[in-house]
């Protein structure tokens, strides 16, 4: 097998997430190949780091804020998205202040409920869902600004 | 009645599912990964929703997910097409519970057939010729290897819930059993989370032939041609014929018959299973014409416009969402329907087929597609178009129909020649041999086709490339 061709392997196992693959060539040939995970970034890091600054995220680039002191918080699974109370008590608005940890909204699936949480304290520059709409995975929900940069 | 119907796959069966509801007046919601945004299904359906990343568990094989779609968008069912969650009983029975219909056959029917050594055993039962083997599955590797004894070798041992070849494994020495049991044992554990196997048989040149099974909830069984798809390559299909060469006329209906009874066999069932929907019931062909039950698939099969295009212009598609609306008998009439004419299906992956069939995923950078006179294409791909890494690399099923096998293969040399693909490897060329070989121009052929004449390929391919150079 070429270079190019391992190379390729390498590839696949880095765009999915897979940390072992194996190729069976021929009847009698077979080439295993594992990958650490702390080489890259694994799915189960991205799908962590979708609530966290996108700019870390492979893939995400097109979608990533190129100011760094912005936060884009998406959306990690497909459902309907509302704000964080029922009676709309607490309606987030462009330029509120949210603590790190604070309840920003919530999404709900069939069988489970995601509450969406400020992962940094800092200030809503963006909200870019409304009540009810339906979310897909990685739909941009909120940009946040960080406070420090902000103060600085 | 069913109005809006959630599309739970990707690929030209998305493609292919979208466009029959269209027809049929249907809105369609397609469901998709990141690594699939750009996909011609996302394009086609009047709505679609990224359910997850490119990792098949957290999208297409993510059931929460996908019934989350159907509830948001109020779907009236769900088609699951073939591979991901279609014959996965679970699924078909939660999206009952949800209130969709799963176009498909009953849940209870898929389990029972999803476990090969429970179907088989219930077949053997029933009079329906299965291969010698185990009674059930075996207790222990010591047992297994004691009714291989019995049956002799070579034997297979097999997953009782497996599939596409995981778990199974050939055995040709009695030393070898044991420690062969086991590797098949953790293999089938690992793929399927269950690691019981059975033992069987292990025919020497088999012929793959299989009957598409079309039933209704009013209990009516029809047998819609033969097809045959022994061109194979580590139990994936490469090229499919409707009907096979391999069948006298009075065997074709035997083997028919026998698939009405395979389906009847489960209607008289002590739980009041009545088995609906497509299904396809498999068989093993040997040299002398004796035929044996292999399994039976409760689902589309990829190879399904084989028989589309020579019995009765039936959309298999139409008929699903038919039978899962549940008004009336489905339209059909004669219990057993031959095939009319020929018809052949390629199945074009991005593989390169002159280094061991590697994967080659990419971006078409040049895409011509082949038309004329019954020639169909069933593909998702098109011009700058992406192949991911992450899924099955087919770029799509070429399908040709002709008066006769001559006519049909022709006509699929002339599509070959016509199709152009650059930018990534694909198998287009070895197609091409198969089909100029004289072996299977003859009809002498077998499941070992491809693994007999790939040496021969790769001289040709060589030679070739020399009288290029010079």
């Amino acid at each position: 097998m070429e270079i190019s061709q391992l190379e390729q392997i390498y590839q696949i196992l880095s765009d999915n997430g897979f940390d072992e693959i194996e190729l069976r060539l021929g009847t009698t040939d077979r080439i295993k190949m594992a990958r650490s995970v702390s080489s890259g970034v694994s799915q189960s890091q991205k799908n962590t780091a979708i609530l966290n600054n996108t700019a870390n995220i492979e893939g995400q680039s097109k979608e990533t804020n190129t100011d760094s002191n912005k936060t884009e918080i998406r959306s990690e699974l497909v459902g309907v998205f509302q704000f964080m109370d029922e009676d709309e008590s607490f309606f987030p608005k462009v330029g509120d202040e949210v603590a790190m940890g604070e309840k920003l909204g919530k999404i709900l699936s069939l069988n489970s409920i995601k509450e969406i949480k400020s992962p940094i304290d800092g200030r809503i520059c963006e909200i870019s869902v409304k009540k009810n709409d339906i979310i897909d995975y990685g739909h941009l929900l909120f940009v946040l600004e960080d406070s420090s940069d902000i103060k600085s | 009645m069913i109005s809006k119907i959630l599309i739970a796959n990707r690929g030209e069966i998305a493609v292919r599912i979208i466009r029959t509801c269209k027809s049929l007046d249907i809105r369609t919601v397609a469901i998709y990964s990141e690594a699939d945004k750009d996909s011609l299904h996302v394009k086609m359906a009047d709505e679609a929703y990224c359910i997850g990343p490119a990792r098949p568990d957290l999208s297409y094989l993510n059931m929460e997910a996908i019934l989350t779609v159907a509830q948001m968008t109020e779907c009236d069912a769900i088609h699951p097409g073939y591979g991901f969650l279609s014959e996965n009983p679970e699924f078909a029975e939660k999206t009952e519970q949800f209130g969709c219909v799963f176009i498909g056959p009953n849940y209870k029917a898929i389990r029972l057939l999803g476990q090969k050594s429970v179907a088989r055993d219930i077949m053997k039962k029933a009079g329906i010729p299965v291969m010698p083997g185990s009674d059930s599955c075996i207790s222990s590797p010591e047992e297994g290897a004691k009714i291989a004894a019995e049956i002799g070798y070579p034997v297979l041992i097999k997953a009782t819930s497996g599939g596409g070849g995981k778990g199974m494994r050939l055995v040709e020495k009695p030393e070898d059993f044991i420690k062969l049991c086991q590797t098949a044992q953790a293999e089938a554990a690992s793929a399927f989370g269950d690691d019981r196997v059975y033992v069987e048989k292990y025919m020497l040149n088999p012929r793959h032939i299989e009957v598409q099974i079309v039933a209704d909830q009013w209990g009516r069984v029809f047998a819609l041609g033969v097809r045959e798809c022994s061109i194979q390559r580590r139990h994936q299909k490469l090229l499919e014929e409707s009907s096979s060469v391999a069948l006298t006329p009075e065997l074709r209906k035997k083997i028919a018959e026998t698939a009405l009874k395979v389906v009847r066999t489960i209607n008289n069932g002590k739980d009041g299973v009545i088995y609906h929907n497509l299904g396809t019931v498999e068989f093993l062909l040997d040299e002398d014409g004796h035929f044996f039950f292999m399994e039976m698939n409760t689902r589309l099969q990829v190879e399904h416009p084989v028989t589309e295009m020579t019995c009765g212009g039936y959309d298999l598609v139409a008929l699903q969402i038919a039978d899962a609306m549940k008004e009336e008998p489905l339209p059909l009439e004669n219990e057993i329907l031959d095939n009319h004419g020929w018809a052949i299906e390629c199945r074009i992956n991005a593989e390169d087929p002159t280094s061991a069939f590697v994967p080659s995923p990419g971006t078409i950078e040049k895409y011509v597609a082949p038309g004329g006179l019954n020639v169909r294409l069933d593909t998702a791909v098109y011009q700058g178009y992406k192949i991911p890494s992450c899924y099955d690399t087919m770029i799509g099923k070429l399908i040709v129909w002709g008066n006769n096998r001559d006519e049909a293969i022709s006509r699929m040399l002339v599509a070959l020649d016509e199709f152009e693909i650059e930018g990534v490897a694909n198998t287009i060329s070895f197609h091409k041999y198969i089909l100029n070989n004289r072996d299977f121009y003859n009809g002498r052929f077998s499941t070992a086709f491809v693994e007999k004449h790939y040496d021969d390929y790769m001289n040709k391919i060589k030679l070739s490339q020399k009288q290029k150079k010079d």
